[in-house]
């Protein structure tokens, strides 16, 4: 009988063992800089998350009821989880707080995606440290993405208050207009309309905006072009040239059109993706207006990586460690184990076989990835690959396990 | 090399016709007989299904596609849409015996639960639900005009150029749903390089749309 729903599914083998790894990596990352792990509620409340996210997100819910009764949805945005968690246990003065996380989230699925469960690692940053706060969560973000061996990461690095301040020259109904093409990526319409707008010191930046990607050279485009409000570029100047700066510039792409839910994301933003296929990883970015909504002042940023995905583009690094399958062939479990303890301090993954009788061990051995087999009645180990055999005595240098 | 993926059958002739006055190379392209995969100077085409097209910029295979707003509107995902060509125009219509046209001129009521034969179920199903209506989808591959004659179904959401198929099989429009055209498409990230090259193909082809209406 089938036990997993449409839309879930039971995930093991090599994309588990690299998520794992990965998820090892991005902790040790970010915990020596203060990161503090972080494990938000399964359930959230569905009238407090209907109140802070936009129609988009509400649509996607997984709606269901707590033990108790109560309206609620399966976790769908983990940074909520991390507002609530700072607004209830810490007081402003405790600031900057600062959170990473690996855990699931449940959304309807987009088209042509099936999924409704992904896994993301993230971190996020409270306080009031200014731009080098992005600068540091982008950095470690990079610094740790570098790291991996998966396609070359790009960044696209957008600001939301660049655009927010811009459309307060338009009229209401046009700002929208404009607004909904970037977000659904309606280039030819938003053409269409940014043509028609009425006369405004900004309207070739309008007309310009969805093709102000790319280096820096944009910024100062950017700059020439944002008649008035010219101060407004300033922090994403910054930022990219502080990334520049540690090395970075090489996969950020300034992109002054991406907008993403303008209510919940309240300034310099940014999404992750790997840069020959434009396949998307994740992405984040200030998200101050959410934690007003909280009744926090201060600025919040953060980011949440998809770690499926990254798995999935990931390659398991050549140099594992050997592995032994251990036959113990009857022998004492306490004397089995402590043999198997002995052979992994050494450095050597063990896997151990209790049964007594086992015809083609070696090919057993063979299929469950192990190149060398311990055959504890023999007290010898054969490696698998050129078929020579050594005492165990000799292997671990002296004690002998009976 | 920029690869780009076109749609085999009605729009392909309009899609090569698109490349070519955008400046693309398209010399082997227009010559391909069976080829799927055609190299020509620093571009690689790929010819597809039209359904099958943007999932192949969506997953990274292909930096650019053409394809029909009604295939995008259908498939729904998420990608950039860079420029209409002007070209492959048609409109996506809800059409049906003329005995249905005075439920359709009605009350919403009066379309509950009708049966709707299509290759576009995403696109009827939004359509309908739009109007605070329930229907049933009947999806099929092909013929649709059929499907009202054969009891197969009431109306049918289909695309119609001249309205000459309808016709031939007594059927009327009864709904526009929305217009249709070939549209330039491409991933929603890529490197500086990407988009320098994204905005030379999409000029071009703007710059021809102009020359189009200028004639």
């Amino acid at each position: 009988m089938k036990l997993t729903p449409r839309g879930c599914r039971n995930v093991g083998g090599d994309v588990a063992m690299v998520a794992e790894d990965l998820r090892k990596d991005f902790m040790d990352t970010f915990i020596p800089y203060g990161y503090k792990p972080f494990w938000p509620a399964g359930l959230q409340l569905l009238e407090a998350i209907t109140a802070k996210v936009n129609a988009n997100l509400q649509n996607r819910l997984v709606v269901t009821n707590s033990f108790h009764g109560e309206p609620c949805a399966l976790r769908a945005d983990i940074t909520l989880g991390v507002v609530d968690y700072c607004a209830s246990h810490f007081e402003a003065h405790e600031r900057p707080l600062r959170l990473c996380y690996t855990e699931r989230i449940y959304r309807r699925p987009k088209s042509p995606d099936k999924n409704m469960e992904r896994l993301q690692m993230g971190a996020e940053l409270i306080g009031w440290e200014g731009e080098g706060a992005d600068v540091e969560l982008i950095g470690l973000l990079l610094a740790y993405l570098n790291k991996l061996n998966c396609p070359k990461i790009g960044i696209a690095l957008g600001d939301v208050s660049l655009i927010q301040r811009a459309i307060k020259y338009l009229p209401r109904a046009y700002a929208m207009s404009l607004l909904g093409c970037l977000e659904e990526g309606k280039m030819d319409e938003y053409a269409r309309i940014a043509r028609d707008l009425p006369p405004s010191p900004l309207s070739i930046f309008f007309e310009e905006l969805p093709w102000l990607k790319g280096n820096a050279e944009i910024l100062y485009r950017a700059s020439r072009l944002l008649k008035g409000v010219e101060e407004a570029i300033e922090p994403l100047k910054s930022i990219y040239a502080e990334l520049v700066k540690m090395g970075y510039g090489d996969c950020i792409v300034i992109d002054l059109s991406l907008v993403r839910e303008l209510d919940y994301y309240s300034g310099p933003i940014f999404d992750v993706y790997f840069e020959d296929t434009g396949i998307p990883i994740g992405g984040g970015g200030r998200y101050d207006t959410l934690l007003e909504r909280h009744g926090m002042l201060g600025q919040a940023v953060g980011f949440a990586l998809d770690l499926e995905v990254l798995a999935l583009n990931t390659v398991k690094p050549a140099a594992e460690a050997q592995k032994i399958l251990l036959w113990a062939q009857g022998s004492q479990p306490a004397s089995v184990l402590a043999c198997a303890k002995e052979i992994t301090s050494l450095g050597y993954c063990v896997e151990i076989m209790w049964r007594e009788r086992a015809p083609e061990v070696s090919e057993l051995a063979r299929k469950r990835g192990c190149n060398l087999l311990l055959d504890l009645n023999k007290k010898s180990i054969t490696d698998l690959v050129s078929g020579d055999e050594t005492f165990l005595d000799d292997f671990l240098g002296g004690d002998i396990y009976d | 090399m920029i690869k780009i993926a076109l749609p085999t059958g009605r729009v392909q002739k309009d899609a090569i016709k698109v490349l070519k006055s955008a400046g693309v190379p398209t010399n082997n392209l227009e010559k391909a007989s069976r080829e799927l995969s055609i190299d020509e100077g620093d571009f690689r085409f790929f010819l597809a299904k039209p359904m099958d097209v943007p999932l192949y910029v969506y997953y990274g295979t292909t930096d650019l596609a053409l394809a029909g707003s009604d295939v995008l509107m259908e498939v729904s995902v998420n990608l950039l849409e860079l420029a209409d060509t002007g070209l492959g125009r048609c409109r996506l219509v809800v059409a049906g015996p003329w005995s249905l046209k005075s439920r359709f001129d009605g009350h919403e009521k009066e379309l509950m639960w009708l049966r709707v034969a299509t290759k576009y179920p995403n696109i009827a199903e939004r359509h309908f639900a739009s109007k605070g209506v329930r229907v049933e989808i009947i999806k099929l591959h092909g013929s649709v005009e059929l499907a009202p004659q054969l009891n197969i179904a009431d109306c049918i959401v289909d695309i119609t150029q001249t309205g000459k198929t309808l016709e031939a099989n007594d059927l009327i429009v009864l709904e526009e749903v929305c217009p249709v055209s070939l549209k330039l498409v491409s991933r929603r990230y890529g490197s500086a390089s990407y988009w320098r090259e994204c905005l030379n193909i999409t000029e071009g082809i703007k710059n021809q749309v102009r020359r189009y209406k200028d004639v």
